[in-house]
């Protein structure tokens, strides 16, 4: 524990004691206190650790910066863990460019958006339940990126679901909410169980092969002693090689959303909107790349992983960004949008540009924040109804909100050169479609295609993040001083006006006519407000008021990271090359790099049109009037759109299984459980379920049946004996 | 042991009590007709013992080992015995108590539980 | 006429077996001089009796090892700290049973008598080297659980599930008691080796007829372990018994069965080659059909018996390690995992009894739904029992098997390494329906409005919560301690050949 880098593991533990005083101190507190003093007081001390983790976060990778390239990599041991004749884990931290720039994105992101919480959360009765799940949260998170072993990996990995799975359960009272929540936990599982093989699998051939390899140190879970070997394990084992990636991947998937796993994001919107701010955009989801890039040596030699991760990739960007355009509730906008984006940042690493990856998780840290924060804020102002039908000219009323959102808006649609997105994505399709570091997977270059999709998408977010925006803030009508009327026309929209007590009776018997039970966000937004002790309705005398100083300024300094400063200073060919920053070795290898076919000035021509073209075609159709299409009267939407609202059928689908769809779909979300847990079993394999039932079958309930199974045993174990022993020609 | 019936002949009809008993535990459905075919098993197990204690004694050395190795077997039966004696009492209270339950008891009727 | 000398009698040797039985006679006579229904002193009594005797059990750790009453009563590791493990299960049960045996209106009259009786049983069966004394460990064990199982005699199932439990274990018992005349018969003594005195004495027959009989004696200790194809009663007897008594037999049969199957297969290791192919599938099939049956079960008992039947074969999987290579593998990773296993199974169990209400208890899964508001403390560690259960790390559960994992590994059984990871990832999905059950209230299910927890419960959980915490926490330690030097690295056998 000396060394330069000795005192990483305030890193873990300032977040942990800040969670142990919000569990422990926090109700006396504020019980003591009064609301009125204990609450702040509380809130500060939920922020300080994190800023403080954040300074020596900060500290550290500036020691580390003034390393030589090749020696930026540390390996705290804080205390032997473990200890087997052949295995050691020891309870070790890694230092590395990797790890310290995931924990400057989430102390430093997490501290903002612990300051923001305590202005949105400051009416919530359980104050300090929130910063004890969220302090606790970080904690996990840092847990997860800096430890130097699996098993470490996986604590972590477990905690950030945990607390994801508490936080977006947070209004536990709401019965939608712990259905997300539940959601949540059990796709997360189907992930879990792919990490969880991946881990064994490589357990396993480390452990197999740990002597032919001449391994001599005892950690053989710890990446540092596995990642040097993983080129030479992928020559012996190349089939289980690429199982373990592919297992790793499916482990991500879960994680990062990603279709088909990707179902529980949005409905993961339920919990307060920090918490989607800080877990479901900007950290947590985000670790499956992580995870991709620390074992980025081990996907680099499978080709047939790396397609996979393109492809999926691919395709989920495709299909979040499609069903984006439907969807009218605020934060399920941003919400696909998140996952459209997470599919970007597979597509670098699927491509071989892990860094460029990274880079995207960066820079979308920022916006993707600043837009949550934003429509938290928006929110806020808005009575929390999140409907971006009832919502219109708002950019009079929020101008702060406005201009901070603008920036996120400019960040995510890519205007080129002024905003961080741009940049990143340049890093990621660039390397796509030149092929300049992926893979080949024989003739076809699933990555190339990938990049081109990626530029497809490219257009469709400039479009769909524009009619968020100009729904939201457009200078149209004030479209809820509209409501009181519109009410009697669609009651899944006008809910807000019938008070509270309605819940699930009145979605189960309206829920035909919409094809598709409420969303879970929507409920969230007639029963949330519930706590809230100065709750009042949203109607025609609503105005909307700008946000305490606690909330904007967050939001103003993710706003001034979005600029586009970031992106250039980490850009390749910059000087501060995020890219040898992550991979030292890349460097040399970049020397004899040659152009690809896509040249820098097309990319650059393709982005401007595809971003300007998206923006304008937004811009031209929502800035001044919600259309008819998708107005308050669900008959009047056209096809597709109805489509994409209701996500291609690909929640109703997966969600609901072998459930006849649109049956008795009050009763669907129920339904949904049910099918769940079935489903569950479906996956563990038809096979699993089979033989289950096969042995169920055999467990017929009769005594006789049951002797009859012992004799046989008893039978074939004797029979067996003598056999042996007979054909052995008497006594040994 | 001269003309005596030799060892294998007490060890087949033992083991041939045992099978009936097996197969009769699968076949009857009475439970105390199961549990008199369990009986049936367990003193084919006591005959088999009392037949190697006396072949104990015919094959020990000196007269303390055949002392000491035949007790063995003969304890053990006494304990058998004794447990059976036990196992029986539980038994008729067990199917006592089901008879109060529902008036009857059949074994396949005792099939609520399963799968 | 010369006779044996008389031995010297070690009184610290019985001294644990004697005072828990002596309790359960003392609980008697108090239950017949005051015959009241629920008589707290019978309580009390108990409790006392068993940390007395867990108290006689510490001090012989430092006392030299060997047996004593002609291998009637063996001190060793293996048996100081499995009689440990029982005392401190039956406690734990005794605890939670008091508000479980009052809701569910069932006197305290017999539950407290038989369970200890059930625990000396237990006791005796994994301190003894002499086949006699096994034979009767396993009976008085055997014969009080039918009586437990069967306690509530106003209720079918428990009678239903006493019944088959009663007949099936008789049955096992037959072949158990073939098993030790055959071992007897060519050999001459009832000595747990007699295995290794067929073999040396190098007469064909005699190697035959042992073999005979220790296939059957391994068949009835397979039943009592509740190993396939000999574990159909399991998810039967558990569902129908009243649950503390479920928790109680879960916990104290398997780890008396395993204790006593490790010094058989120990002993029998001169015919390793003959049997191991048997364990060894034996093994493989437990796990996988204990797991997958427990995919589609709807009662969380039975659940939890599937899960006994798997778990039964992760112990013989580092049983069978340790036995493979005795010189690389100690038992104590068997033992860390049999103490976890004790444990978790008491917790989740005494979560589980919170169903009952009024004389009435539902077991399905729906019948815990809502158990979160209830009884939030109990719920809360009902989580981390079936983590642990999981082997979610860093819980007990997880330490378990990845040291039977790593034993695995060395012995050279990577096949059963891999079943028992593969399996134990499937087991997570129906252990999790058991959280999902107690924390989901959904529309439309049962609403039960099952018993609020009272301290005797909540000081259960809170003991293994506690223990759960401690022994992930000192896993490294816990490891160490069941595994001394000397003594936890020498097979078992030999040690007892050596003696002769």
């Amino acid at each position: 524990m000396t060394g330069p880098f000795a005192n990483v593991w305030l890193i873990v533990a300032l977040p942990l004691i800040g969670f142990l005083v919000q569990a422990l101190l926090g109700g006396k507190v504020v019980q003591t206190l009064g609301p009125r003093f204990g609450r702040p007081a509380m809130g500060a001390l939920a922020v300080l650790p994190i800023a403080a983790a954040f300074a020596v976060g900060l500290d550290l990778t500036i020691k580390l910066a003034q390393l030589p390239p090749e020696s930026r990599t540390a390996v705290v041991t804080l205390f032997d863990w473990i200890t087997l004749q052949s295995v050691n884990v020891p309870f070790e931290l890694r230092v590395d460019t990797l790890s310290m720039t995931m924990v400057l994105i989430i102390t430093g992101i997490g501290a903002l958006i612990h300051l923001y919480a305590t202005g949105y959360m400051a009416e919530e009765r359980d104050y300090t339940r929130f910063f004890t799940y969220l302090n606790l949260f970080v904690a996990a998170m840092l847990v997860l990126v800096l430890g130097n072993n699996l098993v470490l990996t996986f604590i972590g990995w477990e905690g950030v679901g945990l607390c994801s799975y508490l936080l977006i359960g947070f209004w536990y009272k709401d019965v939608a909410n712990s259905k997300a929540a539940n959601k949540a936990f059990i796709v997360n599982r189907i992930g879990d169980w792919g990490f969880t093989l991946g881990i064994f699998g490589i357990v396993v051939l480390m452990a197999a092969n740990k002597d032919s390899l001449g391994i001599t140190d005892a950690r053989w879970m710890s990446f540092d002693v596995i990642l040097p070997y993983a080129k030479d394990l992928l020559a012996m084992y190349p089939g289980w090689a690429t199982a373990v990636a592919v297992l790793l991947f499916i482990g991500a998937m879960g994680k990062s959303a990603q279709y088909p796993l990707a179902i529980w994001l949005p409905d993961a919107m339920a919990g307060p909107t920090p918490v989607s701010a800080l877990i479901h955009a900007a950290t947590m989801v985000t670790s499956g790349i992580y995870l991709l890039t620390r074992m980025s040596e081990w996907f680099l030699a499978s080709p047939v992983a790396m397609a996979i991760v393109a492809g999926v990739g691919a395709l989920t960007a495709l299909i979040g960004a499609a069903t984006a355009f439907g969807q009218t509730d605020i934060k399920k906008v941003l919400a696909f949008s998140t996952v459209s984006q997470l599919g970007y940042m597979f597509i670098g690493c699927g491509v071989g540009a892990f860094y460029a990856g990274m880079f995207h998780v960066l820079t979308h840290a920022f916006f993707k924040a600043l837009l949550f924060l934003g429509s938290g804020a928006v929110i806020h102002a808005m009575a929390h109804n999140q409907d971006m039908r009832n919502y219109g000219n708002l950019q009079r009323y929020l101008p702060i909100t406005f201009a901070t959102m603008g920036i996120g808006w400019a960040a995510i649609a890519g205007i080129p050169f002024l905003f961080a997105g741009f940049w990143s994505k340049e890093a990621i399709l660039g390397p796509a479609v030149n092929q300049t570091e992926a893979v080949m997977l024989g003739p076809l270059s699933v990555g190339q295609w990938a990049g081109w999709v990626g530029f497809l998408v490219a257009a469709m977010t400039a479009c769909y993040m524009t009619r968020m925006m100009a729904l939201t803030f457009g200078s149209g009508p004030e479209r809820w001083r509209l409501l009181p009327a519109h009410s009697g026309h669609d009651d899944h929209h006008g809910h807000d006006a019938h008070g509270h007590d309605h819940g699930h009776d009145h979605h189960e018997a309206h829920a035909d006519e919409h094809g598709y039970f409420m969303t879970d966000a929507e409920l969230e937004a007639a029963h949330a407000a519930e706590p809230h002790e100065h709750h009042h309705e949203l109607d025609a005398h609503h105005k909307p008021h700008e946000v305490p100083v606690t909330m904007w300024l967050p939001l103003a300094v993710l706003a001034v990271f979005s600029l586009g400063w970031v992106g250039a200073l980490l850009y390749e060919n910059s000087a501060w090359k995020l890219k040898y920053w992550l991979f030292p070795a890349a460097k040399k290898a970049a020397e004899h790099a040659h152009d690809g076919p896509v040249a820098t000035w097309m990319l650059i021509a393709l982005s401007f049109a595809t971003s300007l073209g998206g923006i304008a075609l937004g811009l031209w159709l929502y800035w001044r009037r919600l259309p008819d299409w998708e107005g308050w009267d669900l008959s009047k939407w056209n096809p597709l759109q109805k489509a994409s609202q209701r996500q291609f059928g690909i929640d109703e689908v997966l969600g609901d299984g072998s459930v006849k769809a649109g049956a008795a779909v009050g009763s669907v979300t129920w339904a949904f459980d049910r099918w769940v847990v079935d489903g569950l079993v479906n996956l563990v394999g038809g096979l699993g379920r089979l033989f289950g039932g096969v042995v169920r079958k055999a467990q017929s309930g009769y005594v006789r049946g049951y002797a009859l199974l012992m004799e046989i045993g008893v039978v074939a174990i004797v029979g067996y004996l003598l056999y042996q022993i007979v054909s052995a020609g008497g006594a040994r | 042991m001269g003309t005596d019936i030799p060892l294998v002949w007490y060890l087949v009809t033992a083991l041939f009590m045992f099978v009936m008993g097996g197969i009769g535990v699968v076949v009857r459905r009475n439970p105390v007709v199961v549990f008199m075919c369990i009986e049936l098993m367990l003193n084919a197990t006591n005959l088999t013992f009392l037949a190697f204690a006396r072949y104990q004694i015919a094959s020990a050395q000196t007269p303390e080992a055949a002392l000491q190795a035949a007790m063995s077997g003969q304890m053990m039966v006494i304990f058998v015995m004794a447990v059976a004696a036990a196992e029986v009492a539980v038994g008729l209270g067990i199917i006592m108590a089901i008879f109060r339950l529902k008036n009857e008891a059949g074994l396949d009727d005792m099939s609520t539980m399963r799968g | 006429m010369s006779y044996q000398p008389i031995p010297t009698i070690d009184w610290w040797a019985i001294a644990p077996v004697s005072i828990v039985m002596v309790t359960g006679i003392v609980a008697l006579l108090i239950e017949m001089f005051r015959p009241n229904r629920n008589n707290n002193t019978i309580v009390a009594v108990s409790l006392v009796g068993l940390f007395l005797a867990g108290l006689s059990v510490v001090p012989q750790f430092s006392m030299p090892f060997g047996s004593s009453f002609g291998g009637m009563v063996v001190r060793d590791y293996l048996g100081l700290v499995l009689q440990l493990l029982l005392i401190t299960v039956c406690f734990v049960a005794f605890l939670f049973s008091e508000p479980y045996l009052r809701e569910k209106r069932i006197a305290f009259a017999e539950f407290y008598q038989l369970a200890l009786w059930a625990s000396a049983g237990g006791m005796i069966m994994v301190t003894t080297e002499n086949l006699l004394m096994f034979f009767l460990g396993l009976e008085v064990l055997g014969i009080a659980l039918y009586c437990l199982t069967g306690m509530c005699r106003q209720e079918l199932r428990s009678e239903e599930s006493a019944m088959k439990y009663f007949l099936l274990g008789a049955f096992g018992t037959a072949f158990v008691l073939m098993g030790i005349a055959y071992l007897y018969g060519p050999t001459g003594s009832l000595r747990i080796d007699a295995v290794s005195i067929a073999v040396a004495s190098d007469q064909p027959h005699f190697v035959l007829m042992a073999l005979f009989g220790f296939g059957l004696l391994l068949v009835g200790l397979c039943f009592k372990s509740a190993l396939v194809p000999f574990h159909q009663w399991t998810p039967d007897v558990y569902q129908g018994a009243p649950t503390n008594v479920t928790a109680f037999m879960a916990s104290t049969s398997k780890i008396a069965a395993i204790g006593a199957l490790i010094r058989v297969l120990a002993a029998g290791a001169p015919l390793v080659s003959y049997w191991f192919p048997i364990m060894f599938w034996v093994a493989i099939l437990s796990m996988v059909v204990g797991n997958f049956a427990a995919l589609v079960q709807k009662d969380v008992k039975r659940t939890l018996g599937y899960s006994s039947v798997a778990n039964g074969g992760y112990m013989l999987v580092a049983v069978l390690a340790h036995v493979q290579a005795p010189e690389k593998v100690s038992l104590a990773s068997t033992l860390f995992f049999i103490t976890g296993y004790g444990v978790m199974t008491m917790g989740a169990f005494a979560v589980v009894s919170l169903a009952a209400r009024d004389g009435k208890e539902g077991t399905r899964f729906q019948d815990l739904h809502g158990l979160w508001h209830r009884a939030p403390f109990a719920a809360g560690c009902l989580i981390l029992f079936v983590a642990s259960l999981i082997g979610v790390p860093p819980t007990v559960g997880f330490f378990g098997k990845m040291f039977i994992f790593n034993d695995a590994l060395a012995a050279g059984l990577l096949p059963l390494a891999l079943v028992l990871a593969v399996t134990s990832v499937v087991s997570a999905y129906y252990y999790l329906g058991i959280i999902q059950a107690v924390f989901v209230q959904e529309e439309g299910a049962v609403k039960n409005e099952s018993g609020r927890p009272q301290a005797g419960l909540n000081l259960a959980v809170l003991l293994c919560a506690l223990a759960i915490f401690g022994i992930s926490l000192g896993a490294e330690n816990v490891l160490k301690f069941m595994a001394p030097a000397e003594d936890g690295r020498q097979p078992v056998a030999e040690r007892t050949v050596a003696q002769r």
